[in-house]
């Protein structure tokens, strides 16, 4: 697939440890109408898969469940691939907070 | 639902509306739980922003900003949601793909191209000589009227019955005559000749083509002094006169006269009866003479049912009143003239060029299979990944028909500069009289769409199924040459390609020989130097025998004083060609002979009047008897001279000069003068027999007709004299003044057109068949070449390899050959009525395809063969 420079750093977002739509929009200063469709396409080309919080437990604490992503093998094998191709990535997100932010 | 606009409490989400409004755009099936996701991270951000001490009304701003966003994966998710399971966007996917193949995407587009193209041009002709209905409205509905003349029928018909049928109004909507004549434009710009249609007011009308522009003629624009009026054809207004869309009631001047121009006749209005009209003038009331009738039927009155009505009017009419003439009628439909030749040469055209067509298509073909085999290990890996069977088929279906599209595209811009080449090129015969102009327009661009479509579908479905049959296995298989169905399948695309070439070669040496016989043909006479002139004397200038004569009196003193010339003869249509179009029917001699073989038909004779010079002007060799003389001329001795074809077939073996005959059993006499060499009258194929009857005649008893003049030297400086002659006599007279040579030219202008064509076509599908064997052979030379390795490192000689190349070509080429003289044979019949005594299956015409396609296929097969024999042992076997 083609990697355009905001998909690797949706890529590098997610292998950061990025979990959710608005953890990776804040932690990369992207728009959501471009990382929503960017995830989209990771899910669809199976670099990425999706899954719903503990649904049981949110509903429980009165909050929506939250749907959240993770890079599958192919997906971190772009993911590095990215990086080696756009090496700013890393140092861009090196000052940003690690992933522990929105878990 | 006011969440989104009202102030952010617990209750409603600030950008929660926005999103619940955005998901109207998501399938139904995944909308609830897309909302859900977008709820689920709102819900989160503004938990955190109120957890961290940020003012509500900021997060209301910043969350429903983000919810905007939500628009953008809406739009993709609704996109993809189109978007089939595997395989992709077919056409993408394929302009994508042939992208890539630039110089195999050219190949297939010129191949095609050229097919379509000619295939567009030659549809263009045909649609509009043969198929297309005439241009005037509800033509089903218009008829000629041909009027009792003596014992005969004749398209002209006088005033008086003109007015006499126009009555019938329960028969004839309408009813008009039609005259024409030439006039002189002489302002504006240079004096030029013009072709006039003499037309009533309202025949526009009664054709159903009113004029583009002002108005047609007035019932009071008949009468002299109010009938300066003219309307000028389409073609005149765009040539002529620039187009100048302010024309209407502007004078021009015709013979000096001026004329208003009332209005401009549609481009529709290419032929009417008589000519071909330049302009329109209105028929004088006092018009006599040739007029041709044209009506429209009533309602939807049948012609057999108006025929009748007629008949049984003609019956009650006044016969004495009629003269010798009679009442009678014959209704026939109006209908575009076209001789029998010309059909049968629009047909074999359009069969040659189909052949031609189907040649791109195989070529085509070809091509794709080649390439197919090349892209089996990316099929295969498609394959592997899950794309079908039936994605693969429409995959490579798609790819053709996008091939044909720009094949199309490239044709229709070559057919638009071949229909202009072929008008251009095309003899009179054949365009000319086209009631339809003969130009690409939306019919014609439809056809090619159809054309190019199943172009596509024809070319493309093989291929596509060979590609959808590709298996999952072929992965990482790098087979280069194709398994064993693949070097089948390159032979029979080999052997069908040179099948379809063979049957346009024969088809053109067929006709070449045809047409090397019909010009070698001795048609009885020396052409060279002579020059024809013609005219015929208008009967409402010339309205009795003395004034005729005085013209033509006066016409031959001038021209025999005329320098450089050796003869002169008066005759009338005794030319060789399209003059001689008279015939006597029906022949008696006095031992009661009516020679008549049921094969044949009724004896027909080409006749014409010629005068005491004429054998000697014309070089025809008297074999027997004497030249006319001036009292056979005066009609009192009932003298003929006959060619030597009547006396063998009517008096076989005997004497001609003496004997009498006539022709039905009502008329005079004849006794034969004189008997000549045989003269092909009626053009060098015989087509109207090979009879040639003369009566005898002078100059001052023609009404016009032909003069023909020997010059001593260069005909053209005579026929310059000659026009300077006639315009000092009679300057609006219209003239021709053509040289024998022309004239001889003219009567195998269609054969010598219809062998271009097929030359040509031949000659490409040759082309396009040798390319093709060119590219099917390399290929499989390239497949073989670990084996040729092989071979030569076990011994095998250069010439063995490149003897086991071309043989094994050759073979392919051999049965191509007997298929494709077999599919000419199948198809000879529709050149039995093109050819002149050469069977369409001329054994030396065959023999001349086979040589030059044994040729072709040597030079094909050539270079591959090198290619084999060149072929380094050591590096074949490493390279696999």
């Amino acid at each position: 697939m083609r990697v355009t420079y905001p998909t690797a750093i949706v890529l590098y977002a997610l292998a950061r440890g990025h979990r959710y739509g608005f953890g990776i929009i804040d932690a990369t200063g992207l728009g959501a109408g471009t990382v929503y469709p960017i995830l989209r396409r990771l899910e669809a080309e199976a670099l990425a898969r999706s899954s719903w919080g503990p649904v049981g437990g949110a509903r429980a604490a009165g909050r929506p469940p939250r749907r959240n992503y993770r890079l599958t093998a192919d997906g971190q094998e772009a993911a590095r691939e990215a990086v080696a191709r756009y090496p700013a990535i890393a140092a861009q997100f090196a000052s940003a907070a690690p992933g522990a932010a929105d878990a | 639902m006011s969440g989104g606009q009202g102030s952010p409490g617990r209750g409603d989400l600030p950008g929660l509306t926005l999103v619940r409004w955005i998901a109207r755009l998501m399938p139904a099936a995944r909308r609830e739980e897309w909302v859900e996701e977008w709820r689920g991270e709102l819900f989160h951000a503004r938990e955190e922003a109120s957890s961290a001490g940020e003012s509500s009304g900021a997060v209301g701003w910043r969350l429903r900003r983000r919810a905007a966003g939500a628009l953008h994966d809406a739009l993709w998710l609704r996109r993809a949601a189109f978007r089939p399971p595997r395989g992709g966007w077919p056409l993408r996917d394929a302009t994508r793909v042939l992208r890539r193949q630039p110089a195999f995407v050219l190949m297939v587009v010129c191949t095609l191209g050229l097919g379509i193209g000619a295939a567009t041009a030659i549809f263009t002709v045909v649609d509009g000589l043969l198929l297309r209905p005439l241009p005037f409205q509800e033509p089903e509905r218009l008829v000629r009227v041909i009027v009792e003349a003596g014992d005969d029928f004749s398209v002209y018909a006088s005033r008086d019955r003109v007015r006499v049928w126009r009555a019938h109004d329960e028969v004839f909507e309408a009813l008009h005559a039609f005259s024409q004549r030439g006039v002189t434009l002489t302002r504006p710009g240079e004096p030029r000749s013009l072709r006039a249609s003499l037309i009533e007011p309202g025949a526009l009308r009664m054709l159903g083509v009113p004029p583009i522009l002002g108005r047609e003629f007035l019932p009071e624009e008949t009468v002299p002094g109010r009938d300066r009026v003219v309307l000028l054809s389409h073609d005149e207004w765009r040539v002529g006169f620039g187009g100048d869309p302010e024309i209407v009631g502007s004078t021009v001047h015709f013979d000096d006269e001026p004329y208003t121009v009332l209005g401009v006749m549609p481009p529709t209005v290419r032929v009417l009866p008589g000519g071909i009209p330049q302009i329109a003038l209105p028929l004088p009331d006092t018009a006599q003479g040739w007029l041709m009738l044209l009506a429209r039927l009533r309602g939807t009155t049948p012609i057999a049912a108006a025929q009748e009505r007629l008949d049984a009017v003609a019956a009650t009419l006044d016969a004495e009143q009629a003269g010798e003439d009679g009442w009678g009628v014959r209704l026939t439909r109006l209908e575009r003239v076209l001789a029998d030749t010309t059909r049968r040469g629009l047909v074999a055209l359009s069969g040659a060029v189909a052949l031609l067509l189907l040649v791109a298509c195989v070529n085509a073909a070809g091509l794709l299979f080649v390439r197919g085999v090349a892209r089996r290990p990316e099929l295969a890996i498609r394959r592997a990944l899950g794309a079908s069977s039936a994605t693969l088929f429409r995959q490579s279906l798609v790819e053709s028909l996008v091939l044909s599209l720009l094949s199309g595209a490239a044709g229709i811009a070559l057919a638009w500069w071949g229909v202009r080449a072929l008008v251009a090129l095309a003899p009179d015969v054949l365009i000319r009289f086209s009631y339809n102009p003969i130009a690409i327009d939306a019919r014609v661009l439809g056809f090619a769409l159809l054309l190019t479509i199943a172009t596509g579908v024809a070319f493309g479905v093989a291929p596509a199924v060979r590609a959808s049959r590709t298996g999952a296995l072929g992965v990482g298989r790098r087979t280069s040459g194709g398994s064993r169905e693949d070097t089948r399948l390159r032979a029979i695309v080999h052997a069908f390609q040179l099948a379809l070439a063979v049957m346009l070669l024969a088809g053109a040496a067929v006709l070449g020989r045809s047409f090397l016989r019909l010009t070698a043909v001795d048609i009885g006479f020396d052409p060279r130097n002579l020059v024809l002139l013609s005219y015929s004397l208008p009967s409402f200038r010339f309205e009795n025998e003395a004034q005729r004569a005085a013209f033509n009196r006066e016409l031959d003193a001038r021209l025999r004083v005329l320098p450089g010339l050796d003869a002169v003869s008066w005759s009338s249509h005794s030319m060789v060609g399209r003059n001689a179009i008279h015939f006597a029917e029906g022949f008696e001699t006095e031992a009661g002979i009516s020679p008549r073989e049921p094969a044949e038909g009724p004896l027909t004779i080409p006749f014409g009047s010629v005068d005491s010079a004429y054998f000697r002007t014309m070089r025809i060799p008297l074999l027997e008897g004497r030249a006319f003389t001036e009292a056979d001329a005066r009609g009192e001795t009932g003298s003929v001279i006959v060619d030597v074809d009547v006396a063998r077939r009517l008096w076989p073996g005997q004497r001609a000069v003496g004997r009498r005959f006539r022709i039905g059993p009502e008329s005079p006499w004849l006794t034969v003068v004189g008997v000549t060499a045989d003269v092909k009258l009626a053009g060098p194929d015989d087509s109207l027999g090979p009879y040639a009857l003369f009566y005898p005649t002078t100059a001052a008893r023609a009404t016009g007709g032909d003069v023909i003049l020997r010059a001593s030297r260069d005909p053209t400086a005579i026929a310059a004299a000659v026009r300077d002659v006639m315009r000092s006599l009679h300057p609006e007279l219209p003239i021709q003044i053509r040289t024998a040579t022309q004239l001889e030219a003219e009567t195998v202008e269609l054969p010598r057109f219809l062998l271009a064509i097929m030359i040509a076509f031949a000659a490409i599908a040759l082309l396009l068949a040798a390319i093709g064997i060119y590219g099917l052979v390399s290929f499989t030379v390239a497949g073989r070449t670990r084996e040729i390795g092989i071979r030569i490192a076990i011994g095998a000689r250069r010439g063995q390899v490149v003897g086991r190349v071309l043989g094994g070509g050759l073979l392919i080429s051999a049965v191509g050959l007997v298929l494709g003289l077999a599919g000419a044979a199948a198809l000879a019949r529709f050149l039995a009525g093109l050819v002149f005594e050469t069977s369409p299956l001329d054994p030396a015409a065959l023999a001349i395809v086979a040589v030059v396609l044994v040729l072709a296929s040597c030079l094909a097969l050539l270079a591959p063969a090198r290619r084999a024999a060149g072929v380094d042992p050591a590096e074949a076997l490493r390279a696999e």
